[in-house]
Parts: C-alpha cells; structure tokens; sequence
C-alpha cells in the first residue's frame, strides 16, 4: 500500500470524526434549544448527574492545581518582573497566560482526564450489555437520551470549572506566593482587571464552552463506537482521551488566533 | 401480590396507556380493535457477514394470542425479534407493526409504536447506571407525562408483582440474573404493552424461577388489555414445555414454519 493511500485514509477517518464529532455537537445543541420536550425529565436528570459528576466533584482537584499552578506564575513573575523594573507587567502576564489560555486548557484536561474516560467507559459497557440496543426497542433514541445530556453537562461544567480555575489561579497564587512582596494585593487585582479586555474574557468563556462540547461529543462518539466486545472499551477510552487533547488544542490555536492575531 | 396492583393509575388511562402524543399514536389506538399486530411479507434478511438468516419468510402474529418462536442456536430468532421492532431493516419484503411497515416509518413514528410493545432481552439489559426503581420508571418518565409520585407507585407495584423484594434504591450491577430479569419484566409492562416480546426469558434460570416468570407472563398477558400479543422465543421444544401457548412456530432453513 503506498504512502499516499494511507495518508488519504488518515485524512477521510479524521474527516468522518470531526463530522460524526460536528453532529452530535449539533444535535445536542439542537434538542436543548429546540427539541426538549419529549423525555424532558429523563435527559435533564442526567444533565444534573454530569454536572454534578464533571463539575461539582472536580472542584477539589481544580483548586489544588490552580493554587499550585498559581504559585508557580505568581513567583516566577514576581522573581523576574523587579529585575526587568517591569513590576506593573503582572497584570498583562496573569490576564495573558492564566485567562487567555491556561484557564480554559488546564479546566478542559482536568474533565478529559476524569470524565471524558468516564464517559466513554459507561457508554461502552452500556453498548456492550445491550442496553442501547434496549433503549431503541423502547422508543428512547440514544442519541437523545444518552448523548445529549453528557455533552450539555460537560460543556456547563468546563464553562464553570474554568471560571473557578482562573479566579483561584489568580488569587491564590498571589496570597500564597506574593503576599508580602513588593506588590500589594490592591495593585495586583487592578492591574488583573485593568489589563483584561472584553476579548479576554469572551476567548476564555467561548474557549470553555467550545472544549466542553468537543469533550462531551468525542468522549460520547468513541464510548457509542464500542460493539459487542468488552476489549473494545479501553481502546475507545484511550482514542477518546488522545482525539480530545488533540481536538483542544487544535481549537485553542483557531479561537487564539482570531481573537488575538 | 396480585396483578391487579398494577392498575392503580386507571384513572389516567384513556383508551389504552395514557402515552405522550407521537407520530404513529393515533394509529395504534384506533388498532386495538385490529387483530393483526404483526405481519411478515416475503421477508428476506442477510446478516453484516453476508450470510442469508431469512428467505422469503411470510407470518402474521395476532392480538390476543401466545406464541412461540423455536429455533436453535444462531437460527435468527433474536434477528426476527429486532426485526419486529424495526431495529433491522430487511433487504427485502416488509415487516408490518401495528399495521405500519416499519421499513419507510420515520424515526419518530417508529418509536411511537415501540412505545406499544414491551421487551425483555435474553441478558435483561437492566440499565447499569440506573438505579432499580429507576429503570421500571425511565419509560414512564420518558413518555408519559405522570408526576414522580403516580412514576414512583407504579413502578413499585410492577417491581411487587413481579416479586421483587429487595433495596429499591440499589444499582442493579450485582443483583442476581433471575432479579435481573424480573426487574426487565416489570420495566416492559410499565408502559401496559399490546405486544410482550421475551427474547429466550427462562434461558439461564432453574425451572422455579422459569416456572415463576412464566406464570407472570400468563397473568400478564391475560390482565386488562384483552388483544394484547405475546410472543416467547426459545431455543428448542423443552424450554415450552411448562408454556400455555396458541401457536408454535419454528425456524428451519431460514425460514419461519
């Protein structure tokens, strides 16, 4: 087989995902917006359990990362900034690396890594122990009951994860490795706010919301792939995670650089 | 406890189980009267693999009747039963639902009938992350518009009937396969079907417990809705010994006898 067909091959699986990613994005959207009266109890009960799974039980780990990360910025900024005579710049630094991008990423890997393979997991054992197939016999589409609420609860979650990240990064970083510089916390949270523009935050929030839908959808898409075989639901866990990441990152670069080029 | 414990929402019934409008409703409910539930013309499947599981295959299933399906191992009898349910599409000939033929009915219309129609699959297919009392009540809550409370005693009266005793509350995971099957009987009749499909129901049971769903599906398929249709796959002529049955039918060379 030569190079150039496998290639073609890479090219039209990773087209087929994006569009099979694209539609369940959609139809999730779609059925919120439009379509959310039929099984309306039943869908929102499980959007409430993905947000209290993605969201509320993340909190613990996501302030620890966001402390920790935020002392790691707070005092490589503050060793560096004094030496440049650029001490006002901390604000730009924060607003530039912790809104901007670190935000949204370091919430969007968090939920990958604790629901994305959750999710991907529970919809393939449920493939394998015939219980989509039972849902369709039931008159239940599993695209609707299954797929949307995920993608929904996961999308709210990361919106509202990566709001807390940011607000504790900042924050924390600085009571526990500023406090007591040169730096009051006054002149600190000013020169936050006044650096951040509008753009700053609609990128974040559009960024969150965008990498939540995206990990809902993959996670869902490669838990619904699973067939008869429990060997197939590690597999789809791991392509879950990797599309995820990669997904992320490719749309990161996209929103960055409309916003910011 | 009797199977007259189920009943306790008449009150809300109208014409048949107070379901949410869809496209397909109507129809069946001016059905009830119709005999012919399910229709089989020419019917020709082939599996994924290419090989051929049912050739030119003609049958009709009518309300108010007791059937067996008997077939041996991989002869299509799960086949037929998703067929049925429009979950396969034939290649060729038609399967009609409720007068419907499930081959050109959109997704929606589709699911209307399936509403109608209760299922129990050989492995229960309970729902893992369901807990038991939410299972019994996830057609319910998917379909009707009854509140949490009217959900809550029916499915507890379902679970009663057929003779669970245990933890509502607990997910179903561990339980034992009988409970298994028992808690999917309880969920197929929440929506009080006119067709009962039991995909090999006493497969993997000690003959009290086959005995005991057995008569379950006797009192059932006699309780209030007098068309109702109810057909029983097994694998061969012993699993029907204990059965009260109209009609036996049997797959042979991929075809339905």
């Amino acid at each position: 087989m030569s190079i150039f067909s496998s290639l073609g091959r890479i090219v039209l699986s990773f087209l087929y995902d994006l569009y099979e990613i694209g539609g369940f994005v959609l139809s999730s959207v779609n059925t919120l917006l439009f379509r959310f009266t039929a099984g309306r109890r039943a869908i929102s009960s499980i959007i409430y359990k993905q947000i209290y799974f993605t969201g509320i039980e993340a909190f613990p780990i996501i302030s620890w990362i966001a402390i920790i990360l935020g002392i790691i910025i707070v005092t490589q900024a503050m060793s560096i900034l004094p030496m440049l005579g650029g001490e006002g710049l901390i604000g730009e630094i924060l607003v530039w690396i912790v809104i901007r991008e670190l935000g949204p990423v370091f919430a969007a890997i968090i939920v990958i890594a604790r629901s994305g393979t959750a999710i991907a997991s529970e919809l393939g054992s449920m493939q394998v122990g015939n219980e989509v197939t039972l849902l369709e016999a039931m008159g239940i589409e599993p695209d609707r009951y299954l797929v949307t609420p995920r993608v929904i609860g996961t999308a709210i979650s990361v919106f509202v994860l990566t709001f807390y990240f940011e607000v504790i990064t900042i924050l924390g970083g600085y009571l526990l490795a500023g406090f007591g510089k040169r730096i009051t916390l006054g002149v600190y949270i000013s020169s936050v706010l006044e650096t951040m523009g509008f753009a700053d935050i609609i990128a974040s929030l559009l960024k969150s919301v965008v990498f939540g839908l995206i990990i809902g959808a993959v996670s869902a898409m490669h838990g619904m792939r699973v067939r008869r075989s429990i060997t197939e639901i590690p597999q789809q866990t791991t392509k879950a995670v990797i599309s995820s990441l990669f997904l992320v990152f490719v749309v990161d670069g996209i929103i960055t650089a409309v916003f910011f080029m | 406890m009797s199977l007259s414990g189920i009943h306790v929402l008449t009150a809300l019934k109208f014409n048949g189980f107070p379901l949410r409008s869809s496209a397909g409703m109507t129809k069946i409910e001016s059905l009830t009267i119709m005999s012919k539930l399910i229709e089989i013309q020419g019917l020709y499947y082939s599996a994924d693999n290419g090989s051929m599981v049912f050739e030119d295959v003609y049958a009709e299933f009518y309300g108010g009747e007791r059937v067996a399906i008997i077939g041996p191992l991989g002869s299509g009898k799960t086949t037929l039963l998703r067929l049925f349910l429009g979950l396969y599409k034939p290649q060729r000939g038609k399967v009609y639902l409720f007068g419907s033929d499930t081959g050109v009915l959109e997704p929606s219309g589709l699911n209307g009938l399936r509403q109608r129609i209760g299922v129990i699959f050989e492995d229960a297919a309970v729902i893992s992350n369901l807990k038991v009392v939410e299972n019994v009540m996830l057609p319910l809550q998917y379909h009707t518009d009854f509140s949490e409370s009217d959900m809550m005693e029916r499915a507890v009266h379902l679970l009663n009937y057929v003779g669970y005793r245990g933890d509502i509350w607990l997910l179903p995971g561990s339980l034992p396969f009988y409970t298994k099957k028992a808690i999917a009987m309880a969920r197929a009749m929440a929506l009080d079907p006119l067709i009962m499909l039991y995909d090999r129901l006493t497969e993997g049971l000690d003959s009290y417990q086959s005995l005991q769903l057995l008569r379950f599906v006797d009192e059932f398929h006699k309780k209030e809705e007098k068309n109702r249709l109810s057909v029983i796959i097994v694998n061969d002529e012993g699993d029907i010994r204990d059965m009260k049955l109209d009609r036996v039918f049997r797959i042979e060379n991929r075809k339905i006898i």
